[in-house]
């Protein structure tokens, strides 16, 4: 294969705001007129479009693995020996990450082919993964970050467009060096307002960003709403339902109109609320998919995004983007929301932000997945019937009927409160994508009915030796502890 | 079964000393000559993978047709599945729903904890 390809697929980097501030420290140290190397570890998923590729750490060099007396980067065989053996140790992918001299291009040189053209046949040799990436970074005086990246994977070449950093405090997306200016979406009137309170910048990074919401309804609609307000141009829409008439209540953009034809006419939900961000803004790239953040089609899409925001408030979503914070590095802000009543009054009207990010806790160690309603949640109609009459038998028997199954009461909510939720979730997520602002906890909840709103909130740890602790970037090569997946009786996913 | 699933289960299995088999269409894992002390010296066990695993539960175990354990050991026998050419009966058991192993959590569990509940009930008449 072609060490230059014209054309290649595109490549995102992910990695974490830690790992980069390392990064930066090691390959800058000889700066500004040396360079300076690491390998890194990296784990990928491949998509029709192109691939994702998460940091997981860099294997550091030791004295003597970098030859310190030539300017230029010069790597000792022990370095990319011990190197390839730690890719197979824990079957990842390992790349090359070196710096140009300050103010440099940073397109790679006749070198830089030599060194590439060498390890992306060597590396794949030791262990089952195939990819290679080689990075190329630079800073400008005024500390500007510059980079470029290629790679390849069995038969396929990649160019890295784009890398997204993400840290507790704030989500970036940065453009290669080669496309930086074309890929900025220009200034958006509607963000006037948001630029007097947020700055220029800030409502430039909104405009960039890209944003997967999951679900459609209730709190999902409302979050894309004020998202697409505020000026994101990139959204991702996750909902496997049509719109229903019981939705009018609480899902942003619908109307009766939307059922002038009945019911069984009545458009997707994913359709509704992307007609509804159209609406506000017509330059945006919404993806519709109708389906499951389960399903691999959901999953090809959701990792080349900045953030997710959870609507759905079930046990396998909330799985599901726990999972993706950690292994694909995607944070995630999820919600929840509730309602409690007593002798026919309203007792509570509880809201819930749950914020999934790596190197945090994932749902499990926040004890927030009932193992048995996620299981019904995956179970098709027919285990669900033969379950109950199950449970019937048992109970003629004198067994335990409840080992067969127990009912799972829904638990109805209503549009006030659902839009309270989901415009919270976008305040978060627009704080968070700018950088200006956190929620106050990584987890909290709050009762709208009582004084001071209830509010519990607290930022809890992983527990010692959980996937979440362990997993950190490893991308698909994490598979052998995927937590969940889509159960074969579910329609697949698609794109409208 | 798809890709993921394949490659934890595959995972779950390389971790126990025992013999198994993953098999498809229907997914399930199959221990090979399991002891038991009620009768028999030991028994094959087929277990379904459930839909969504690994967050649904692994719940239920299957005997061999014919197999002197059913009705000895706990659980109702319900229908029967055809696996890697073999007949199973279907035997209603439910360690991690209420039969006293601990509630299920797929970053603790999986088919090599599963296989230490099957040893347990291999060994407890009904």
């Amino acid at each position: 294969m072609a060490l230059r390809q014209k054309v290649a697929p595109p490549a995102v980097l992910r990695i974490t705001g830690a790992v980069r501030e390392r990064l930066e420290a090691l390959i800058f140290s000889r700066y500004p007129d040396k360079e300076w190397a690491t390998f890194f570890l990296f784990g990928t998923r491949e998509t029709p479009d192109g691939v994702v590729i998460t940091v997981v750490d860099l294997i550091e060099p030791k004295e003597g693995d970098l030859d310190s007396t030539t300017s230029i980067v010069r790597l000792n065989e022990p370095y990319s020996l011990r190197s390839a053996l730690e890719k197979q140790k824990r079957g990842l992918c390992v790349g090359v990450i070196h710096s140009h001299p300050q103010n440099c291009g940073v397109f790679p040189s006749a070198l830089d082919d030599d060194m590439d053209s060498y390890f992306k046949d060597y590396f794949p040799a030791f262990g089952k993964e195939g990819a290679y990436f080689s990075l190329i970074f630079s800073r400008t005086a005024e500390g500007d970050i510059r980079f470029s990246g290629r790679g390849w994977s069995v038969d396929r070449a990649f160019q890295l467009t784009e890398m997204v950093t993400v840290s507790s405090d704030v989500i970036q997306r940065e453009y290669a060096w080669a496309k930086s200016s074309s890929a900025r979406n220009s200034a958006n009137e509607c963000q006037a307002r948001l630029e007097e309170v947020y700055g220029a910048e800030a409502a430039a990074r909104l405009r960039n960003a890209h944003v997967t919401i999951i679900g459609a309804s209730g709190t999902g609609s409302p979050t894309a709403h004020a998202l697409a307000r505020a000026g994101v141009e990139n959204i991702v829409l996750i909902d496997p339902q049509k719109l229903g008439k019981s939705n009018l209540e609480r899902l942003h953009g619908s109307y009766n109109a939307h059922f002038a034809k009945g019911e069984e006419e009545a458009p997707l939900k994913v359709e509704v609320v992307r007609d509804l961000i159209k609406a506000i803004n017509p330059e945006a790239n919404v993806t519709c998919i109708v389906g499951n953040i389960l399903q691999p089609l959901a999953r090809d899409h959701v990792v080349g995004t900045d953030l997710i925001i959870c609507c759905t408030d079930t046990n396998h979503s909330r799985t599901a983007v726990s999972e993706l914070a950690y292994r694909y590095l995607v944070p995630a802000i999820d919600t929840g929301v509730v309602f409690e009543s007593k002798d026919g009054l309203m007792t509570g009207e509880i809201g819930r932000i749950t914020v999934y990010l790596p190197g945090g806790p994932c749902a499990y160690c926040l004890g927030l997945v009932d193992s048995w309603r996620a299981t019904v949640e995956l179970m098709s109609e027919e285990e669900k019937e033969r379950r109950r009459r199950e449970a019937k038998e048992a109970e003629k028997r004198g067994d335990n009927a409840g080992a067969y199954w127990k009912d799972v009461p829904e638990i109805p909510t209503v549009g006030h409160f659902t839009s309270m939720v989901g415009a919270l979730a976008a305040s978060y997520a627009i704080g968070w994508l700018t950088g200006k602002f956190t929620p106050p906890n990584r987890y909290f909840e709050f009762n709208i009915l009582n004084p001071d709103f209830d509010y519990v909130g607290f930022d809890a740890r992983s527990r010692s030796g959980c996937y979440c602790e362990k997993l950190i970037g490893h991308a698909d090569q994490g598979a052998h502890a995927s937590l969940i997946s889509a159960p074969p009786h579910w329609p697949p996913a698609r794109l409208v | 079964m798809t890709p993921e699933v394949k490659a934890r289960v595959s995972a779950e299995l390389e971790k126990v000393s025992w013999k198994t088999k993953l098999v498809e269409n229907p997914d399930a894992v199959i221990y090979y000559g399991l002891p038991s002390t009620l009768g028999v010296s030991s028994s094959d066990v087929l277990v379904l993978v459930p839909g969504g695993y690994a967050q649904s539960m692994i719940d239920g175990a299957c005997l061999p047709q014919a197999s002197s354990l059913i009705g000895v050991v706990k659980g109702q026998p319900g229908g029967t599945i055809a696996a890697d050419g073999r007949t199973w009966v279907s035997i209603s058991y439910h360690p991690h729903n209420g039969g006293g192993a601990p509630g299920w959590d797929p970053t603790r569990h999986g088919f090599h904890t599963y296989l230490d509940e099957l040893v347990s009930w291999l060994s407890v008449r009904r």
